[in-house]
């Protein structure tokens, strides 16, 4: 209750008191509602985050989060400081987020789309099943099985590969495949439980559309082009907006167990958490690690804004907030 | 509806286009299914087997040394194990999904003007992060959660992600249900409770299935703040058991007779037949009421 | 439909409920916490009952004891140790009656015993998190690298006082020189626990000695040697040579007549002109990545050097060597071995016979005392009992003798082979008995290993970064991009080392540089 009177200011108004007391007169049930869903956000996410000023400070156990030594910017230093660095870094994450988002949400858009097609309950059910389980899958387990795919020594693509005639191919030394090698990887794990999302959304449309569209002559892929793709738009931009905000944080245990952070894989795998890792790892530091989470999310935090505003020119009721 | 469908001749094209998909879905599921089968056949094997020829379906040579590993360290623990496990899937699903439902509900009414402010309320925390200490500092001493059950629950248990894909499940519902029930009188907590959460069933169940997923697998809870063997969830067991052995294998100095037995590989792969299970059994349930329709209905009637 | 409803907003309640309790549960929380210690309390009076009443012989051997340490306390308390991994069943058998009775007995004070999962081990985890929180415990195995970290962030207390005082046996058993690994500033932030040679470790290579035998080969003293040795195994057993980089010390070892020794990131110390190195622009650097260089074109080098995670790749029969740790590869990695090839030997070789060997801070485990504990002389009496006499070093590593373990010629065969303490913690050379896997010929060489080995420079030098915290960063960035692929032999020495210099000095060498050597200069001085 007490963040309540705060949140009034946006109705404005001649006579605050009496707005105040009006607004909770119509709307008490729906403060209630919201009320364990806001304790719990502010509990476990915002009074904690009054401690992100420990990346502005020179943190020592003695003085307390509050009581240390305020250094600025210089937490930041070491990331920044090699630029051309930093940048390949930003890039990487930009460019590999990008593929996993696109080409992430374009595969469990078509696998939604395909399992609505579905006439056989029992095929239905296993193979849906199975699309889910390699999130169950650790990193550091896909990584031992991608090995078992890719080694120069015995890798089954090489095998496959000398069989028919070809050369082998050195993944593991070669930056230029990782790219690929990576979305794939991610679309493998990821495509069959997003693809829950745009499923359930799917069964949640109006079946007379389809039927009448069935009666007017559509066949199966305009039913699908002019209806449910349609239909799963707002869907698609709300996972999209809601992924642009993460553009700029990498997943350090995938990269890790994936690639072991190999020197010779950097050019296209140095992604901003490994290059923190490498760096400040050695030292087990922690500020300079959230001092960079901090630049993550501010620039990700900017797109969203962007992204949301530019979503909001075309329809209002798309946006997130 | 499936009847209909069939009555209608299927033209050729469509057909083609089906078989497509039952096609290309097999593979995805083949691709799927393959690590899996890679992983249980490597769980059966001998660890030594496992180093010197990689990963294999069938086992070259048999062994249960990894199972045995795992149940070593549960022990006798491992009823108790479970039984915090499926309490904690099942309270904090069911409250999640409340406190989740309800406040996604509040965002989808219109004329409630501090909606805007609330989505942004909401979404800031998911890309802004406390940091581990000083969110480990409000939980530990300020919210006494050491040692608590709740401690395995409220923490996580409002995802932003997932209140938002509620809100785009409720938005699908027809406001025109909303509108007439409001003229009825009805109350926002009676249209919540008779309308948005009933209808909204399929979108319940899938977010419910990705919180229960999320308490079932979680042990970074449990590891920050359960001292107590008690309360210790199976994830957390095992994520001991595999940093255990992933520290017995790795010592290469100062070890006494440490060597490549150690069943590193093959337990990894053991975790994951057994962590796995549960989704084997949830996921078809939750399948059934992810079906078609229950909008429909519900407008014409 | 209204029942729905209703049922729903009753359980919404309850939940609602529910909540807010947990909020008010700090109290409840303190009184079920004074519960938890009352009962305890009375396990223990139960337990120094049955100590009293149990075991007439005992308490002589507690009187003499007493006799000789007057510092066993008047009052019991308790203190809380974090260890890693899994409490065994055993051992929770043991801490439970045994084992506390003799904490009991010896220090007058309770131990219990907190397991958190390995990967807490180390700057960042969850000890961390519990210090600074100011959660109650009193110790906590470390080691150096650590230690230094937890130091700089002000967890650590200055034990100097309680290492004098409350040590009595320990400084007969443990070499005092293990103090120096977590010096800093002139007090001492750990109390090491444990005793083994380290003379000269990782300045061996060991290698295959049945595929020596099959090829002829009787010793390896040189790198030329290896070179022979490892092309030889690779035509006629198809093993690669290693996975490690050309830092090894083994190889560095034989590229010059320097004796240098590793001591952080591009730098390594001359032991013999007491200077700092940098090793990028040494002859040793270049010889090291030239002669991998040509390992690599000759495909002795696996092409996943930098991406196999492959633990073991020696016991795993992969590749013809490794590095040498103090002639121990008998225990660690014959039996290994033997169980993918059965008739495979083992033995250890110096590369550079003639020179000398160092004793440096490896692995030197030790117990940490948080600042907010304010038990430390407890602590220390624990870790001075573990570290008593041959009687408690072999009843906390191998349990209780006749039960747990056999004697057999003054070596230990163990009955139950869980866990207790950790065995490589409290293993000491000088008192503790050895397993059975320990032939009297091993052990006459490994009790005396240390004996020629000289201490090296960096041995209880304690670098701080804090000044240089951003280059050094920085350096560890480019080392590990541009450095590691050539000392893997994967890219070769003359058209990448102009890079690599002028990167490293784009990090700020010269400022990292020069502040270690400053530090080293004050550490000299000592």
């Amino acid at each position: 209750m007490l963040v309540s009177p705060k949140k009034q200011d946006s109705g404005g108004g001649h006579r605050p008191g009496n707005r105040i007391a009006g607004h909770f007169k119509k709307y008490h049930q729906l403060w209630l509602l919201a009320l364990p869903g806001i304790i719990l956000t502010l509990m476990f996410a915002y009074i904690p985050m009054c401690g992100l000023v420990i990346i502005f400070k020179d943190y020592n156990f003695r003085d307390g989060i509050f009581g240390s030594p305020w250094v600025g910017f210089k937490n930041f230093e070491f990331f920044f400081a090699n630029f051309s660095k930093a940048w390949r870094a930003t890039s990487n994450t930009i460019i590999l987020n990008l593929c996993y988002t696109v080409f992430g949400t374009a595969m469990a858009v078509m696998l939604a789309v395909m399992f609505n097609e579905i006439r056989h309950k029992k095929y239905l059910k296993a193979t849906q099943s199975l699309s889910i389980m390699p999130y169950f899958i650790s990193w550091v387990v896909a990584g031992g099985i991608l090995r078992a795919l890719l080694n120069y020594d015995g890798g089954a693509i090489n095998s496959l590969l000398t069989a028919v005639g070809f050369e082998r191919v050195d993944f593991y030394n070669d930056p230029k495949y990782w790219r690929v090698i990576l979305t794939l990887c991610n679309i493998w794990k990821g495509a069959g439980y997003n693809g829950i999302i745009y499923f359930s959304t799917i069964a949640g449309f109006d079946t007379a559309l389809y039927e009448s569209a069935e009666v007017d002559g559509a066949n199966l892929w305009q039913r699908i082009r002019y209806i449910t793709i349609p239909l799963l738009k707002p869907t698609i931009i709300i996972m999209f907006l809601l992924s642009i905000g993460k553009i700029m944080s990498g997943d350090l245990t995938m990269m890790m167990s994936i690639t072991n952070l190999s020197s010779m894989l950097l050019d296209t795998t140095d992604i901003i958490d490994t290059y923190v890792y490498r760096s400040v790892i050695g030292m087990g530091d922690f500020v300079m690690g959230s001092a960079v989470g901090l630049y993550q999310s501010m620039f990700g935090f900017a797109l969203v804004l962007f992204s949301n505003w530019l979503v909001g020119k075309f329809d209002k009721e798309y946006r997130l907030f | 509806m499936e009847k209909k469908k069939q009555t209608i001749k299927q033209s050729r094209s469509d057909r083609a286009l089906r078989t497509f998909f039952y096609i290309f879905i097999g593979f995805f599921a083949a691709i799927c299914l393959y690590p899996l089968l890679l992983a249980v056949g490597t769980s059966f094997s001998d660890e030594v087997s496992v180093t010197v020829n990689g990963y294999s379906v069938i086992p070259k040579k048999f062994s249960l040394e990894a199972y045995k590993m795992i149940l070593g360290s549960l022990g006798k623990n491992i009823m108790n194990a479970y039984c915090v496990t499926i309490a904690v899937t099942v309270a904090g699903t069911l409250l999640s999904v409340l406190v989740s439902a309800a406040f996604a509900y509040m965002l989808t009414v219109k004329e409630f003007k501090p909606r805007s402010a609330l989505n942004m309320f909401l979404y800031i925390p998911m890309i802004f992060s406390a940091g581990l200490l000083p969110w480990y500092i409000m939980c530990t001493k300020y919210y006494q959660l050491t040692d608590k059950f709740w401690a395995l629950i409220l923490p996580c248990c409002m995802n932003a992600f997932n209140v938002f894909l509620l809100r785009n499940f409720f938005k699908s519902i027809p406001e025109e249900l909303a509108e007439a029930a409001k003229i009825d009188g009805a109350s926002y907590l009676k249209i919540f409770g008779i309308i948005y959460f009933p209808l909204a069933k399929v979108g319940l169940v899938t977010v419910g299935l990705f919180y229960a997923l999320s308490y079932w697998n979680d042990y970074y809870l449990a590891l920050m703040f359960i001292n107590k063997q008690k309360l210790y969830p199976l994830q957390y067991y095992l994520y001991n058991m595999l940093a255990n052995v992933q520290f017995i294998a790795n010592q290469a100095n100062a070890s006494l007779g440490y060597n490549i037995n150690i069943p590193l590989e093959t337990t990894k792969m053991a975790t994951i037949c057994v962590t796995i299970g549960p989704i084997i059994l949830l996921y078809p349930f939750a399948q059934k009421y992810i079906t078609k329709g229950v909008i429909v209905g519900a407008v014409k009637g | 439909m209204k029942k729905k409803v209703l049922s729903a907003l009753l359980t919404t309640t309850l939940l609602l409920s529910l909540l807010t309790g947990c909020g008010s549960d700090a109290g409840q929380g303190g009184t079920s916490s004074s519960e938890n210690s009352t009962a305890s309390e009375s396990t223990e009076q139960s337990s120094q009952q049955e100590a009293s009443g149990e075991a007439p012989a005992e308490s002589s051997t507690a009187g003499e004891n007493g006799g000789e340490t007057s510092l066993r306390p008047d009052t019991l308390d308790k203190i809380t140790v974090v260890l890693f991994g899994e409490e065994s069943p055993r051992m929770q058998e043991l801490m439970e009656n045994e084992f506390q009775q003799m904490f009991i007995d010896e220090i007058n004070t309770e131990v219990e015993l907190m397991y958190l999962p390995w990967t807490e081990n180390g700057a960042g985890g969850k000890v961390d998190l519990m210090i600074a929180s100011g959660q109650e415990f009193d110790a906590c195995i470390v080691d150096p690298r650590w230690a230094a970290s937890s130091y700089s962030k002000g967890y650590l207390q200055d034990l100097s006082d309680v290492i004098d005082k409350y040590l009595p046996d320990w400084h007969e058993n443990v070499d005092p020189t293990a103090f120096d690994a977590y010096r800093y500033d002139g007090g001492v932030y750990a109390i090491p626990i444990g005793n083994k040679p380290t003379g000269g470790v990782y300045s061996t290579v060991c290698v295959r000695q049945d595929i020596m035998d099959a090829i002829g080969m009787t010793n390896i003293s040189t790198l030329d040697d290896l070179t022979e040795y490892a092309k030889k195994a690779k035509e006629q057993y198809g093993l690669y040579a290693t996975y490690e980089l050309a830092t090894a010390e083994y190889i560095i070892r034989g590229t010059s007549d320097r004796n240098l020794i590793p001591l952080c990131t591009g730098i390594w110390i001359d032991q013999d002109t007491k200077e700092l190195v940098n090793f990028v622009e040494s002859p040793e650097f270049e010889a090291a990545v030239k002669l991998y260089n040509d390992w690599y074109a000759q495909d002795l080098i696996p092409k996943d050097i930098l991406t196999n995670t492959v633990t073991l790749p020696f016991q795993a029969n992969m590749t013809s060597f490794m590095r040498g740790t103090c002639g121990t590869t008998l225990i660690e990695n014959e039996p290994g071995l033997q169980s993918v090839v059965p008739e495979a030997k083992t033995a250890e070789y110096y590369i550079a016979p003639e020179k000398p060997i160092y004793k440096k801070s490896y692995e030197n485990t030790a117990f940490q005392v948080p600042i907010t504990s304010t038990k430390a002389d407890r602590v220390a009496l624990f870790v001075n009992l573990l570290q008593k006499n041959t009687e408690m070093a072999n009843l906390f590593a191998y349990g209780v003798e006749g039960t747990d373990y056999e004697l057999i010629d003054g070596k230990v065969s163990k009955i139950n082979t869980e866990e207790l303490f950790y065995e490589w913690m409290i293993y000491n050379v000088k008192i503790s008995s050895p397993t059975t896997a320990y032939t009297d010929e091993f052990m006459e060489v490994y009790k005396n290993w240390d004996d020629k080995a000289l201490p090296a420079l960096s041995f209880g030098f304690n670098i701080d970064y804090s000044n240089v915290q951003t280059e050094k960063a920085q350096i560890d960035s480019v080392w590990e991009e541009l450095a590691t692929p050539m000392l893997a032999g994967l890219k070769d020495y003359d058209s990448n080392i102009e890079e690599l210099k002028a990167e490293l000095n784009k990090a700020g060498w010269d400022t990292y540089m020069a502040e270690i050597q400053k530090q080293f200069d004050a550490h000299l001085a000592k």
